[in-house]
């Protein structure tokens, strides 16, 4: 009788422990909707690294707009089929709102793989060539901001929450591509 | 390169000339000393050909037979009883010359011409004529000088062979060395009296039109002189009191980098263009090159193509053209002239180069990418490298030239005919694609040869320039080429070009059917852009293997094997080729292992079709 209890305590414990990784339940819901909206419709399984990619560094090119839109890759408008710049997507109150976000990002901060598509495999750090490695998404207004990194591209990407509550891509700009054989 | 539209020219000479042809004229011996409170000459005597890095220059900037000339019609002051016939041709005589040293040990160098005319007058008779070449840097320049003797003065002479300089009178006149009137100093008793710049050759007065002469902005103008000597010395510039025997001339010419769009300095030696020249366009024609006649025959007979006439360049318009290109990237690019001296020296030697890489620029309209375009070109140039400014393709030096050899059939338009999708039917993919490129002026292609991981063919990387200008770089693997077959280097060609073009497209033209297929393509494929590629791609395998088979000229005798081979690289990982029929499939694996595995020591060498020539 004493281990049920025990066990139902370290259960209660664990649960309450997972709820506060991901802080907000609604929250932690988007996030994993961005993370299964990249990922989720591919036909052949995807290896994520299991952590989400504690990088910062990628942030500083949002604070130069000019600079920003002339990466490869472009934003767009598709309502009225126009190329975007960036300072049209992020204002300054949502630049100094995605860099204090980006403040919490935990070294080692496992993606839940409860939460993930059947076709994504988490796994671990190691390097190999295949395996993608990706922020944690960052909201602001109605979109979210991510950085990917793969063995041949890196890229940041930007998506925008339709009518309809699902993620559209809006945005790519590649920090580095290779398109092999 | 057709004709241009744009008027530009060029040239920003700052000569300094410092010799008086009176002192060494009709002196016997063989060293003067000029000495003033600014300067001091020393005057040898010398035969140009002796000096073959003058002679050189003397020969790239003259016609045959070292011959000049000058357009009277340039000239509005000009008598009219000089301007008899409008051109006078010079003959050198190059041993007829002096060598004139500055305290600097900047040379000069004075060489004598004989007027070739039929003009009687007795004005003409009394003058003279010389191709002065100027020292500047590592390089030369030259203009022309004209002095015309006041028929009294020589009558009053004392000495007929030591005439007294310093009481000249009659008139010195400047012009560039393509003719043109630059300015004039008339004398009188040794003091000036009157100076003109040259008129605009070109007529009117619009401003913005680029003529040398209008004042606007643009000009620069046609050039100007000072005398630049102090008190106590006869004759003068500004300075009535200022007077010297020798005059110290600065020409500066500016002809302007912009000007009236239908004005073409490229085909001749009128600045004014070859026609649009406005009311006042001298001649307006071309004065070096004659009209072509219908039949567009160049005058020694040869055939041309009559809608895009391919005339040599005379000398000088290439020097014109070089010093133009020189003009523009000077003022683009910062430092220019101390960081790319090197650059700089070689379009000097590469004249042709440097024309078209003017045309270029003007076609251009000098964008900021097109600058850079030109700048890598000549990285490229100047180690072997071979540059398509038409199709806005650089070959870097790493590509041998049996590698060259594949890829030049490949970029020429006419030689494929292949079916393509969403295009008509007998458009080329080489050319659809090229074209793409060579139509942009923020886009370009470049191809190298380079080491890449192990099993890797090649592959090819868009980078941005700034400024809204991208790179495109396709690498193939050295090993690769070491091992694969002619066909097989020919398909990864059109392979990774097809990979430039879709990213061009992407980046270019985003609402465009083939970036919304892409993007469908990169949501179903975890947003990985080489596999989404690679699906996409798919639509083009047709259209790789008739290019393929047009570049063979189809010497296998079948598409099949052609198709094998269009199925290349991560095309096997596609959903598309998981679904082809076993048998298909093994000959594709069969096909791409013999002709990419065809080097010396492959089991499969028997088995390759194509050729293992680039080791």
């Amino acid at each position: 009788m004493k281990q049920i209890i025990i066990l139902i305590f370290i259960a209660f414990l664990s649960s309450h422990n997972s709820i506060g990784q991901v802080g907000d339940l609604k929250h932690g819901d988007k996030v994993y909707s961005v993370v299964n909206h990249v990922f989720g419709n591919h036909s052949k399984q995807v290896l994520l690294n299991k952590y989400f990619y504690n990088n910062r560094g990628w942030l500083v090119l949002l604070s130069d707009s000019d600079f920003f839109d002339n990466i490869y890759g472009q934003c767009l408008d598709f309502d009225k089929e126009k190329v975007i710049q960036l300072n049209k997507i992020i204002s300054k109150s949502d630049y100094n709102s995605i860099l204090s976000q980006s403040r919490n990002f935990q070294p080692f901060e496992k993606i839940i793989k409860s939460k993930l598509h059947k076709n994504i495999r988490l796994v671990g750090n190691r390097h190999k060539v295949d395996v993608i490695k990706m922020t944690k998404p960052i909201f602001f207004s109605d979109k979210a901001i991510l950085y990917l990194h793969r063995n041949e591209e890196e890229k940041i990407l930007i998506f925008k929450m339709n009518d309809d509550g699902n993620w559209k891509l809006i945005c790519d700009k590649y920090l580095y591509l290779r398109l092999s054989d | 390169m057709g004709r241009f539209n744009t008027y530009i020219i060029l040239c920003s000479y700052l000569i300094v000339y410092i010799v008086s042809s009176g002192c060494q004229n009709d002196d016997d011996s063989t060293e003067t000393i000029i000495a003033h409170e600014h300067d001091i000459a020393i005057v040898h005597r010398i035969n140009i050909n002796e000096f073959p890095e003058i002679l050189d220059h003397v020969a790239s900037v003259t016609r045959e037979d070292f011959r000049v000339q000058i357009d009277h019609s340039t000239n509005p002051n000009i008598p009219q009883s000089r301007n008899h016939e409008r051109i006078t041709n010079l003959i050198l005589d190059l041993e007829n010359a002096t060598q004139n040293t500055d305290e600097n040990g900047r040379s000069n160098y004075v060489i004598s011409a004989k007027a070739e005319t039929t003009n009687t007058h007795s004005d003409f008779k009394f003058a003279t004529y010389k191709l002065v070449v100027v020292e500047y840097g590592e390089t030369e320049y030259s203009f022309i000088l004209e002095r015309e003797y006041d028929q009294d003065w020589i009558a009053s002479q004392a000495d007929p062979l030591n005439w007294n300089d310093e009481t000249f009178t009659g008139a010195i006149r400047f012009y560039n060395i393509y003719g043109y009137f630059v300015a004039e100093t008339q004398y009188s008793g040794g003091i000036v009296i009157n100076q003109m710049r040259g008129a605009d050759p070109c007529g009117g007065d619009d401003p913005g039109d680029g003529d040398p002469g209008d004042g606007d902005g643009g000009d620069g103008g046609g050039g100007y002189y000072i005398c630049g000597c102090n008190p106590g010395h006869l004759g003068g510039n500004d300075n009535p009191d200022c007077v010297c025997t020798l005059p110290d001339v600065w020409i500066a010419t500016m002809l302007p980098v912009e000007g009236d769009v239908n004005k073409d300095p490229l085909r001749g030696a009128d600045p004014c263009g070859p026609s649009g020249g406005g009311s006042g366009d001298n001649g307006g024609g071309n004065d070096d090159i004659p009209d072509l006649p219908e039949e567009c025959f160049l005058p020694n007979g040869d055939p041309i193509d009559c809608e895009n006439p391919d005339i040599p360049l005379t000398n000088e318009q290439l020097l014109e053209n070089y010093f133009s290109l020189l003009v523009i990237l000077g003022d683009n690019i910062p430092d220019f002239w101390t960081i790319h001296m090197d650059k700089s020296l070689w379009l000097g030697d590469n004249k042709p180069i440097a024309s078209e890489m003017l045309y270029y620029l003007v076609e251009q309209n000098y964008s900021g990418s097109s600058i850079d375009f030109v700048m890598e070109a000549l990285d490229s140039l100047m180690n072997g490298g071979e540059v398509s400014f038409d199709e806005n393709l650089i070959i870097d030096p790493s590509v041998s030239d049996c590698v060259q050899s594949i890829i030049d059939p490949l970029i020429t338009k006419s030689d494929f005919v292949s079916l393509v999708p969403n295009v008509p039917i007998n458009t080329n993919l080489s050319s659809l694609i090229l074209d793409l490129f060579s139509n942009s002026s923020n886009h370009n292609l470049k191809i190298e040869v380079g080491s890449l991981s192990s099993g890797v063919n090649a592959e090819t990387v868009p980078s941005s320039q700034g400024g809204g200008h991208f790179l495109y770089t396709t690498t193939i693997n050295s090993s690769y080429i070491n091992n694969a077959t002619d066909l097989a280097i020919a398909r990864t060609v059109i392979h990774e070009s097809v990979h430039a073009y879709l990213s061009y497209i992407y980046h270019d033209q985003p609402f465009s059917s083939i970036s919304v297929i892409l993007r469908h393509h990169l949501s179903q494929n975890g947003a990985t852009t080489n596999t989404a590629q690679h699906e996409f791609m798919v639509q083009y395998v047709d259209a790789v293997a008739y290019s393929l088979q047009n570049w063979d000229n189809n010497g296998l005798g079948s598409i099949d094997y052609y198709k094998y081979l269009a199925w290349s690289g991560d095309m096997l990982n596609t959903t598309d080729f998981d679904q082809l029929p076993t048998a298909f499939k093994s000959n594709v694996i069969s096909a791409n292992i013999a002709e990419g595995q065809a080097g010396p020591g492959n089991g499969s060498t028997n088995a390759a079709l194509g050729t293992n020539n680039c080791q």
